[in-house]
């Protein structure tokens, strides 16, 4: 039975070299009939096979001088003409059959590399981004960050007015000083503000200000309970957690102007960027940092750092009674596992003996319990925005 | 259906002339004048066939439009003056029967004979053709009209032949082409300038275009002001 499929021809004697046809699979051999009605027959003893055309599945017959080829890429086209010539074409359609496959599997290869490779670069070039911003920005003088914690200081709304009794700004700069030479970085300059506030809070800006507000202070039984929460945010503007912040927010870019001295610009959108970082929480990891080099601190500057863990579980018993107000333990998650980890680190440090710090912790009590409104001077408070 | 291409090759622009029940169809916006006798329909199936939201879909994926425009002529001799969006050249290509296998966005216009689909073209050649994700299929018979960035030479490709990339217009699918280095080495090509290049193998015609628009663009784009 003659069968038809669509396809076309090559042939010298069409106009334009080129036309469809139908194809047909005759007795004869293979013949081709084009829309003007001109007929072309390849015998199968005479003809050429070859696979190829765009999607590689087209079928080329071709006379024994090449003058003429017939071709079609219907799906049914080889399994017919190979019964049509009786299996005499088997050998080259079958080579024409693995060739195409085998140029399929490569294509299928290169394109999985491919497409491999691109997800590869993508997700290299995400973490590269990340730990470029992060080593553009520990590359910076620490000058850098007093800078900005020093214009973020200046203008941030610290949420109440500044205590000016010397004895208590005194008590809570005394514990400062004797933790800071343990820092880790050298050049930070600490230098705590005492706001009257009832928020159990503290947080220190890159460079060294600090913030310590009162309700923290009425709320610690024992100024090593005080040390190891400032102790914690030292780490903090010692690890510099915040200017990587900054970098992270802003982009490695941002990171490396800062490195070539083009700070004018991004100065100020890191300070904004730094006020809010200073009441929002750092990332998990660089809490659980803070909390280790916080704890590590204390254990060099001789201060007993289980008050750490002491505080974090009275505000974890008290937090249910007032909640809202314990600022610092809210921007700081997860406070179970953190005080687990603390007395994990307390049980693997060598013996030291703890020595108490030297200040009176009754009179800073009580001038804190006491009217403080006496004692306050508004003249510098910055007005809120 | 009679054909003109006129003011070829930088700003061509075809001149078709239809008689009464005549049909053109023709990319969307690529209108640029008519005569009074003409009803246009919009639709996004080719005419009298087959295809649909599916083919339309299709046909966005591979830089066309989701719809058809039809120009009907209702009188003799009405004239329909088309144009492409960006500057160059329109070829005229009588299909007869086969398929050929045209660059995403460079169909113009094609008799309603024609079939117009979308077709996948391997992963390998999309990410490094040059070209789109997809190219255009046109199969039947019939006049079509395609248009290019710069303008159009054809090849007469009977074994093999080397295109850069970014410069094909369309090739019958008697041709197919793989991704290649230009030079021996791929250092070598990437510092020659040529880097990767489509090298064709197979009988039948190949268009290729004069310049592309991504290079175009690359040295325009840096000597725009910013918004």
């Amino acid at each position: 039975m003659d069968q038809t499929f669509l396809g076309g021809v090559f042939s010298e004697t069409l106009e334009g070299g080129r036309a469809g046809a139908d194809v047909e699979l005759l007795p004869a051999g293979i013949g081709a009939r084009t829309p003007d009605g001109e007929t072309f027959v390849i015998p199968y003893r005479d003809c050429q096979v070859e696979m190829g055309g765009y999607n590689g599945r087209m079928v080329f017959c071709r006379n024994a001088d090449r003058s003429l080829t017939i071709f079609c890429d219907a799906p049914k086209f080889p399994k017919a003409l190979s019964l049509a010539a009786a299996g005499t074409l088997d050998d080259q359609l079958a080579i024409g059959h693995k060739k195409r496959r085998g140029e399929s599997r490569r294509a299928f290869l290169f394109g999985t590399i491919c497409l491999t490779a691109i997800l590869l670069f993508i997700v290299a070039g995400y973490f590269g981004i990340r730990f470029g911003a992060r080593s553009a920005v520990l590359a910076l003088p620490v000058s850098i960050d007093a800078q900005i914690g020093d214009a973020a200081m200046e203008s941030m709304d610290l949420g109440g007015p500044k205590v000016r009794d010397d004895v208590v700004v005194g008590a809570m700069q005394s514990i400062v000083d004797r933790i800071a030479p343990a820092a880790a970085v050298e050049g930070i300059d600490f230098r705590v503000h005492v706001v009257e506030s009832a928020q159990i809070n503290a947080f220190a800006l890159p460079g060294g200000n600090m913030v310590v507000y009162t309700g923290l202070i009425q709320n610690a039984s024992s100024p090593e309970q005080i040390a190891g929460v400032l102790s914690h945010e030292m780490a903090h503007a010692t690890l510099r957690h915040g200017i990587q912040r900054i970098g992270q927010s802003l982009g490695i870019w941002a990171g490396i102007s800062l490195l070539v001295g083009d700070v004018s610009g991004l100065t100020g959108a890191a300070v904004d960027l730094m006020q809010v970082a200073s009441v929002n929480s750092y990332s998990r990891t660089h809490e659980n940092e803070a909390d280790a080099e916080g704890v590590r601190m204390l254990h060099a500057a001789e201060i007993d750092p289980s008050a750490m863990a002491d505080f974090f579980e009275h505000l974890e018993e008290e937090e249910g009674d007032v909640p809202g107000i314990f600022a610092w333990i809210s921007t700081h998650p997860d406070h179970a596992s953190r005080i687990a980890s603390v007395r994990a680190q307390l049980a693997g440090l060598p013996p030291v003996q703890y020595r108490p710090i030297d200040i009176d912790w009754g009179e800073v009590r009580k001038r804190i319990d006491k009217n403080i409104d006496t004692s306050i001077d508004n003249s510098d408070v910055p007005e809120k925005n | 259906m009679h054909h003109q291409l006129l003011a070829q090759p930088a700003m061509s622009i075809a001149k078709l002339t239809l008689q009464a029940g005549e049909s053109v169809t023709c990319e969307v916006g690529a209108m640029i004048a008519m005569s009074s006798g003409f009803t246009v329909e919009t639709t996004s199936r080719s005419r009298g066939g087959g295809g649909g939201i599916t083919k339309g879909l299709k046909r966005m994926f591979s830089g066309e439009n989701f719809f058809l425009n039809h120009f009907t002529s209702t009188a003799p001799n009405q004239t329909l003056w088309i144009g492409p969006g960006l500057l160059g050249d329109i070829m005229h290509y009588p299909m007869t029967g086969g398929t050929l296998i045209v660059q995403g966005s460079s169909w113009l216009a094609s008799a309603i004979g024609i079939e117009i689909d979308a077709t996948w073209q391997g992963l390998g050649k999309a990410l490094f053709s040059g070209e789109g994700m997809f190219w255009v299929k046109c199969s039947g018979q019939g006049d079509l009209f395609l248009n290019s960035f710069g303008s159009i030479y054809p090849v007469d490709v009977n074994g093999e032949y080397v295109v850069d990339t970014g410069h094909i217009v369309a090739f019958e699918d008697t041709l197919n082409f793989k991704i290649g280095k230009a030079g021996s080495s791929l250092i070598g090509s990437v510092l020659g300038g040529e880097g990767l290049v489509c090298k064709f193998s197979g009988q039948g015609k190949l268009y290729c275009q004069s310049h592309n628009p991504p290079s175009f663009g690359q040295l325009l784009g840096p000597k725009l002001k910013a918004r």
